[in-house]
């Protein structure tokens, strides 16, 4: 009896749903502040980066907020979605283990949810762009394609994770501890141009540097993503979902046996 | 494909490290040192049985057998190391009371969520909605978060969610046994409707009483394999009068389960 991942995805659309719709309501019902949290997470890290990288530190940035904040919301999304992705699959044991249920739809509705988080979190920069910024500009139709990108590269690291944390449950803390240095190593509060040039290659072997490029591009400085950028947007996040996809089908027949 | 249910050479096998690794820093050590000792467990070996269309099927065996193990293969939770299962129609399994639900969540959104869970689009949900609430006789506390319900409460929401759902295939793993009298008396009903529309149903039980009055045809489980296979009167004997003196092999020239595919009628 082989069940086609895909196939069975659309069969479980309801439940798709009803995961992220628990996931959301789980979060926020009993906070004060709610979904407001979302917008206000990155209006504060903002205000705290933009003192610090803008006054202490000098970094000679146009627009410096803008620049950091379409970076920076792209990262949080994919290492909110990716840590809270490696859970769960242990999170969600009891579940699959009474009733059949493909399980990547679990590392679906965290990605979902985390998406849903993003789009609101999004809503301070675009209200930056039209206030001090250049307002909607026609490169910013670029902006789907580079999201969809990074959400492909999104699930395949967490279909990678999730599946690796239910055998060697360290992973998950040693994966936030990469975290920070991995956000770091990507050009975020810093412009690419004060890279001492010999560590540059090293720079451009981080995956997500392609791709916070493809997005931030095209709302900070109004061009479009070159050829070689976007060919290696694209290599990298469909490459992450096909190991992903690759790795977890492989693992997924055994989790049972160790949750 | 004539059986709902098909089983052929199925076996299970659970591998049990001498030492549990659980982080990849002991992994790592034992892959240097070589030291990747487990044993082996056979919960299930070599089985092969097949339930025909509207059958109810009783599995009868001691703890430990490898009766939920044999349901969760057939439930497609688990992927058994060697053999084929063929499951032709919706399952609907209780194997525990309250799977999947949220306790967050109040009784109508888990009704929406399990049915998701099942298979189950919204739109047929909202269907069944009136149905389930009416059987499990909580309109009352539909609205209130799950964490506020008895454990009665969550079995008959639990049950009747599963039923209202119109399985091909419905698996009862020892779940009779809760609630009081007035829902045991409703859940039999209710199972003797769905025998009556033909639904194939597996039931796992101690109650012996029950296996004999409701199933067509028995299973004995016992150690991983299959022990009888056949009339539910000879097969609960033959249990029974295995339970008053245990012999850990059949001898030769027992009546012993027919591995072969066919069950035996007295």
């Amino acid at each position: 009896m082989v069940k086609i991942e895909f196939v069975e995805l659309l069969n479980y659309k309801d439940l798709l749903w009803n995961l992220v719709a628990r996931d959301l309501t789980v979060r926020y019902k009993r906070s004060v502040l709610g979904f407001l949290w979302t917008m206000l997470n990155p209006i504060i890290n903002t205000i705290v980066f933009t003192v610090i990288f803008s006054t202490i530190f000098r970094f000679e940035v146009k627009d410096f907020i803008i620049y950091f904040l379409s970076g920076f919301q792209l990262w949080n999304f994919f290492a909110q979605s990716t840590t809270a992705a490696s859970r769960c699959i242990l999170t969600n044991g009891p579940l699959f283990k009474k009733i059949y249920i493909p399980k990547t739809i679990f590392v679906l509705s965290t990605v979902i949810s985390g998406l849903i988080n993003f789009m609101f979190s999004m809503l301070p920069l675009l209200a930056l762009i039209f206030i001090i910024g250049r307002g909607f500009q026609p490169s910013m139709l670029f902006l789907p394609i580079a999201l969809i990108m990074t959400i492909m590269f999104t699930i395949g690291i967490s279909l990678i994770i999730s599946a690796c944390a239910v055998f060697f449950i360290d992973i998950v803390e040693v994966y936030s501890v990469i975290l920070m240095p991995w956000m770091y190593l990507t050009p975020i509060i810093y412009p690419l141009e004060i890279i001492p040039p010999k560590y540059l290659p090293f720079l451009k072997l981080n995956p997500m540097y392609y791709l916070v490029e493809c997005f931030r591009l095209p709302i900070y400085k109004g061009q479009l993503p070159g050829p070689q950028l976007i060919l290696c947007a694209m290599f990298v996040s469909v490459g992450a979902l096909l190991i992903g996809y690759w790795v977890f089908s492989k693992l997924a027949d055994e989790f049972v046996y160790y949750i | 494909m004539t059986h709902p249910i098909l089983l052929q050479d199925i076996s299970v096998r659970y591998k049990l490290p001498k030492e549990r690794i659980r982080t990849f820093k002991e992994f790592a050590i034992r892959v240097i040192q070589r030291r990747f000792e487990y044993e082996e467990f056979w919960a299930l070996k070599n089985i092969n049985f097949h339930v025909a269309r509207g059958e109810m099927l009783g599995i009868v065996g001691r703890n430990g057998a490898g009766k939920s193990t044999l349901l969760k293969v057939i439930a497609g939770v688990m992927k058994p190391i060697r053999g084929q299962v063929w499951v032709d129609g919706r399952v609907a399994p209780l194997i525990e009371l309250g799977t999947g639900f949220d306790t967050e969540l109040t009784g109508r959104e888990n009704i929406y969520l399990n049915g998701s869970i099942l298979g189950i689009t919204r739109k047929m949900m909202n269907g069944k909605f009136e149905e389930i609430v009416e059987f499990s006789e909580l309109r009352d506390f539909i609205e209130a978060p799950l964490r506020a319900y008895s454990s009665g409460m969550v079995a008959r929401l639990g049950f009747a969610i599963a039923t209202a759902v119109d399985p091909q295939i419905l698996i009862l793993d020892e779940i009779l046994s809760v609630g009081d009298e007035s829902f045991q008396r409703k859940c039999l009903e209710r199972i003797n409707r769905f025998r009556q529309a033909g639904t194939t149903i597996l039931f796992v039980s101690h109650n012996l009483e029950q296996i004999q009055t409701m199933c067509d045809l028995a299973l004995w489980l016992e150690q991983g394999e299959i022990r009888g296979w056949g009339d539910t009167r000879q097969v609960v004997q033959q249990y029974v009068s295995f339970l008053n003196h245990p012999i850990l092999a059949p001898e030769e020239g027992e009546n012993t389960g027919d591995a072969s595919g066919t069950p035996q009628y007295s």
